[in-house]
């Protein structure tokens, strides 16, 4: 007798199961002060950039030990000249309890532009953390004051020409001179956006365009001078052929050469890897590399990017946020520059392929050692065609086993509620040892996921570079534990979607107590070795060619 | 054929009282048996002593159809609407024959004169709203309505009326048309899998998955059908019952080649390396000769930890399809990896060529689409002009052309719009659309002074 299919198929369907989170997520945001909402200036004109969203940056803009936040504002689109303060971005105060403080106005703040993302660094080397935001045709630069206050030296900083679709940046060290350079990448060129009609043009509804129905658009790097301003060397870099649709950046030295390479994601558009060969200048292996493509070679819908040792081999892994009915990809580095997209095998694309990647960061959420993954999902279109894909979206928690092998695991009430998920970044708010998720919602509230796990171990450390540059950006931190773990974390600014992270390395130590020894490769080239590292605080490491000293 | 003739005959023509009623009825006779020379033989004798007959008239042009004589088809059709220029069944068989003869624009216009002298009959209806659909006209859906309420028991109408409106753009109304038509007629496999298929299209893929497992179930256990029911669950994500109702369908058609690639995609990307290679390895033995199945096979090697084989099998793939940009790619990531990098970046920078190539092309075809949306757009409201100044600049294309002659049309510039149409039918001569507006045009210039 043949058994009906639709009893196969309901056989079938019933196999499978979660399995628990190994923490909770509480979405404190309200609760913490954070009151904020995204406004996406939405038009019946439906523009491109109304479906960006945007990004944070976690900061600690006053050298207080707690992480502070920077929000981004969209606003009015397009946004009318000089500004609207519906655009008004947002500085939260950390008050070291729990709860947040909007000190904008007091910190000076004043960007009212369309906002796209924030990328905090100190580029001048003075101690005091500085911050970049991308919007809508141009940047800001902030010169942190030391005071609580914030100076725009956008102008007299050389960026003040900036122009376009500005979306993602990173700080890195791109020739090792101990000042950190700065990527910015561009979306698309929309200044003909009112050339192109999608939607039902018979009965004149718009929605929005597709990325590949408009141009793409250049991407900058900006040399940062010994005289406070910064010196446009992209071509000199080699990099003034690169035509993209940049919405990711990472610098990580990703061949382990001592040189921070740079990685950008692009929509719809082959991906960049560019390979520092010194002298600040690049060559484009994003073909050879392995990086560009799915492994069809097709491009994929690139959104937000991270890089690090994912597998525990010590290579830096590249990951991007992809599109829908495409996997979100990893590409797990074989060395000499050379990749292997390992999505399928390593489980960490297909969760992905029914839902739309934006904020993308690669952090240990519970402990044991290994960075697992979160994923800020929300689609672009507010009515996508394909059924069961909704605009608002659960965001992805994906487990790393240690090896380099992800498993999805529901966490709790604030990831069932779906939102238009875009920029993300992490942070140790509350000091506590485990880490903590900001992350902006298009159109909706800022959401803050607090970390409510962890009873593993931990230590922290904060990296002050001297020859380098202060915060130790680029550095490649390696721990080894009393049990002879090893464990590799890159110090990366601007990552994810939009979005800027804590500077500061939290090693997870599982059930052990301390690191027994941390080795940390300075962008200046030094080698430096510090042993027994107590689990349970952070450690503030200066840069020092000094035989290793116990902090 | 035989049902249209049968029709034709049911109703008499009012010349027929003139001819020799037995002449008639035996070459109509000769007909619904199919000897159509035979018929020819008699219906001409008939004409030589009544040449003014139009039923003789229409029922030689009937027998002459089958015979692939169609232009004296349609000279003996036109014959028979000219002396009867009121009856229905002239026209409906002067419409057909211009149809056999290609001339689809006559024959709607035949086709809508018949139906306007006879409402109520559903054959010339049927030819009207079949002209219209064939020309991308949406007054099909008018039609297929009325022949929905002319013939409620059939489901053909149902589903042709929910086509048009699925063509027209009208998603949701042809969903609801289907929807309806498959409770009335729950039995109907053929139904089921056509709303299933346009389901699927719609990328309503867990709904697709519903009617073509009913189908299934109705006995629609055809390769496509099951396969696509596969794909519809893998798209929605369901990809433990995807697997199990491709291997279902492999186990019905195990020398689809087609399934076992289906079934051999889904498997690589559920990680099972091993259960996909075979699959493949057997698709790849049904169809030694498919690029794409050699590709899937390399991957699935790849996968499997073979990579001496997978190379093998991507060099097979540029064999069989060197302008294919996956296996290039493919196979240079693998000699990358493997050291081999001058290899690689061989094959590597030939797929960057046709990357490059592909995404200039993409670029061009979706700005270009943009603009003539929004001309369309501007056109509906009454602005042709900014819309004809909008066009400038993108490459030709037959879409492009349209919307460029709509413009010119709305501007009064009909000679333009014709020249413009004319162009857009040699870069697309089978495009119905073009060829309607086209005719439309042409008469608007004739009109004009």
């Amino acid at each position: 007798m043949m058994i009906p299919l639709i009893l196969i198929l309901a056989a079938s369907a019933s196999a499978g199961g979660a399995t628990d989170c190994p923490v909770r997520f509480t979405d404190v945001a309200p609760a913490a002060g954070l009151a904020f909402t995204h406004d996406r200036g939405r038009t019946s004109a439906h523009r491109m950039a109304e479906t960006m969203g945007s990004g944070l940056a976690w900061l600690d803009y006053d050298n207080d030990g707690w992480m502070d936040l920077y929000v981004v504002q969209g606003g009015p689109f397009p946004p009318p000249a000089g500004g609207s303060p519906r655009a008004q971005d947002r500085l939260f105060h950390n008050n070291r309890d729990g709860t947040f403080t909007d000190v904008t106005a007091k910190a000076g703040l004043h960007d009212v532009a369309y906002g796209m993302g924030a990328y905090a660094a100190d580029w001048d080397n003075d101690g005091w953390v500085d911050l970049l935001v991308t919007n809508w045709g141009g940047v800001i630069l902030y010169r942190n004051n030391g005071d609580g206050t914030f100076t725009d030296v956008t102008a007299r900083s050389g960026l003040g020409d900036v122009k376009g679709f500005v979306t993602a940046a990173a700080w890195g060290d791109v020739d090792g001179d101990g000042r950190l350079d700065l990527f910015l990448g561009r979306y698309v060129d929309d200044r003909n956006e009112d050339r192109l009609f999608c939607g039902d043009a018979a009965k004149n509804e718009r929605d929005y365009c597709p990325p590949m129905m408009y141009p793409g658009s250049p991407v900058s790097l900006f040399h940062n001078g010994n005289d406070g301003a910064f010196h446009d060397v992209t071509r000199a870099a080699g990099l003034g052929e690169a035509e993209g649709r940049v919405l990711g950046a990472v610098f990580a030295d990703l061949d382990l050469d001592g040189r921070i390479d740079l990685y950008v994601a692009n929509d719809e558009t082959i991906n960049f890897l560019f390979h520092n060969i010194g002298g600040g200048r690049f060559e484009d292996i994003s073909v050879v590399s392995g990086t560009g493509f799915d492994p069809q070679g097709n491009p994929q819908g690139g959104m937000g990017t991270d890089a690090q040792d994912l597998d525990g081999d010590g290579l830096p892994d590249l990951v991007v946020a992809n599109f829908e009915n495409e996997t979100n990809e990893l590409y797990r580095n074989r060395g000499s520059g050379v990749f292997e997209d390992v999505s399928i095998a390593s489980g960490f694309g297909p969760p992905a392929v029914n839902l739309v990647g934006f904020g993308l960061n690669l952090v240990d959420l519970d402990g044991d050692g290994a960075l697992d993954a979160f994923v800020a999902n929300g689609h672009t279109f507010e009515r996508p065609k394909r059924q069961g894909v909704p605009y608002a979206q659960r965001n992805l928690l994906l487990w790393n086993d240690g090896s380099g092998r992800f498993q999805e695991r529901p966490c709790g009430a604030a990831f069932e509620k779906p939102h238009v998920g875009r920029g993300s970044a992490v942070a140790d708010y509350d000091n506590d040892g485990d880490l903590d998720i900001a992350v902006s919602n298009s159109g909706g509230p800022l959401q803050l996921l607090r970390n409510d796990g962890g009873k593993a171990r931990w230590a922290g450390v904060q990296l002050v570079g001297r020859k380098s540059n202060r915060q130790g950006i680029g550095a490649r931190l390696v721990a080894e534990t009393p049990a002879g773990r090893k464990r590799t974390r890159l110090v990366v600014a601007g990552n994810s979607y939009l979005s800027s992270s804590d500077p500061r390395v939290v090693f997870g130590l599982g059930d052990e107590n301390a690191i027994a020894r941390l080795t940390i490769y300075w962008p200046s080239g030094i080698v430096q070795t510090v042993q027994s590292l107590a689990a349970g605080k952070y450690h503030r490491i200066e840069e020092t060619e000094a035989p290793a000293a116990k902090p | 054929m035989r049902g249209v003739i049968a029709l034709c005959l049911t109703v008499l023509f009012a010349s027929s009282t003139m001819a020799s009623a037995d002449d008639l009825a035996r070459a109509e006779g000769l007909l619904e048996r199919k000897d159509y020379a035979g018929a020819e033989s008699v219906l001409r004798e008939i004409l030589r002593a009544e040449p003014r007959n139009a039923r003789a008239h229409g029922n030689l042009a009937l027998a002459l159809m089958p015979q692939r004589k169609l232009r004296e088809a349609v000279d003996e059709g036109r014959l028979a609407a000219a002396f009867e220029p009121e009856s229905p069944q002239a026209r409906y068989i002067y419409g057909m024959t211009l149809r056999a003869a290609d001339r689809g624009d006559d024959a709607q216009r035949e086709f809508a004169k018949a139906s306007a002298l006879a409402p109520d009959a559903v054959g010339p209806l049927d030819a009207l709203a079949e002209a219209y659909a064939a020309a991308g006209d949406d007054r099909a859906i008018g039609a297929y309505e009325r022949l929905v309420s002319l013939a409620p028991t059939k489901s053909r109408y149902r589903l042709a009326l929910a086509d048009s409106l699925w063509r027209a753009g009208q998603a949701e109304k042809g969903n609801a048309v289907a929807a309806a038509a498959v409770d009335a007629f729950d039995g109907d496999a053929p139904l089921r899998t056509a709303y299933g298929i346009a389901l699927f299209d719609q990328q309503r893929f867990a709904d697709a998955a519903v009617q073509l497992a009913r189908a299934s179930e109705l006995g629609d256990r055809g390769a496509e059908t099951l396969g696509l029911l596969g794909d519809a669950l893998w798209q929605a994500g369901r990809t433990a019952e995807a697997e199990t109702a491709l291997r279902f369908a492999v186990a019905r058609h195990p020398d689809s080649s087609a399934l076992r690639l289906e079934l051999g995609q889904l498997l690589l990307s559920l990680g099972k390396g091993a259960a996909a290679r075979a699959e493949l390895e057997e698709a790849a033995r049904l169809a030694p000769r498919d690029a794409a199945i050699a590709f899937q096979l390399g991957r699935a090697l790849e996968a499997a930890g073979a990579p001496a084989d997978a190379e093998a099998a991507y060099r097979r793939a540029i064999e069989l399809s060197p302008n294919l940009a996956a296996p290039r790619y493919a196979l240079g990531t693998l000699l990358v990896r493997q050291g081999r990098r001058k290899e690689g970046e061989e094959q590597l920078a030939l797929h960057h060529t046709l990357y490059a190539r592909a995404s200039q092309r993409i670029f061009e075809a979706q700005s270009s689409h943009g603009a003539i949306q929004l001309a369309e757009s501007q056109i509906s409201r009454g602005q042709a002009g900014q819309a004809l100044a909008l066009l400038d600049g993108f490459p030709e294309s037959a879409d492009l052309l349209r919307a460029r002659a709509q413009a010119l049309s709305g501007l009064g510039r009909h000679e333009e719009a014709v020249a413009a149409l004319e162009r857009a039918r040699e870069l697309e001569p089978d495009a119905a659309r073009l060829r309607t507006l086209l005719a439309a045009e042409r008469a608007r210039v004739a009109k004009t002074p």
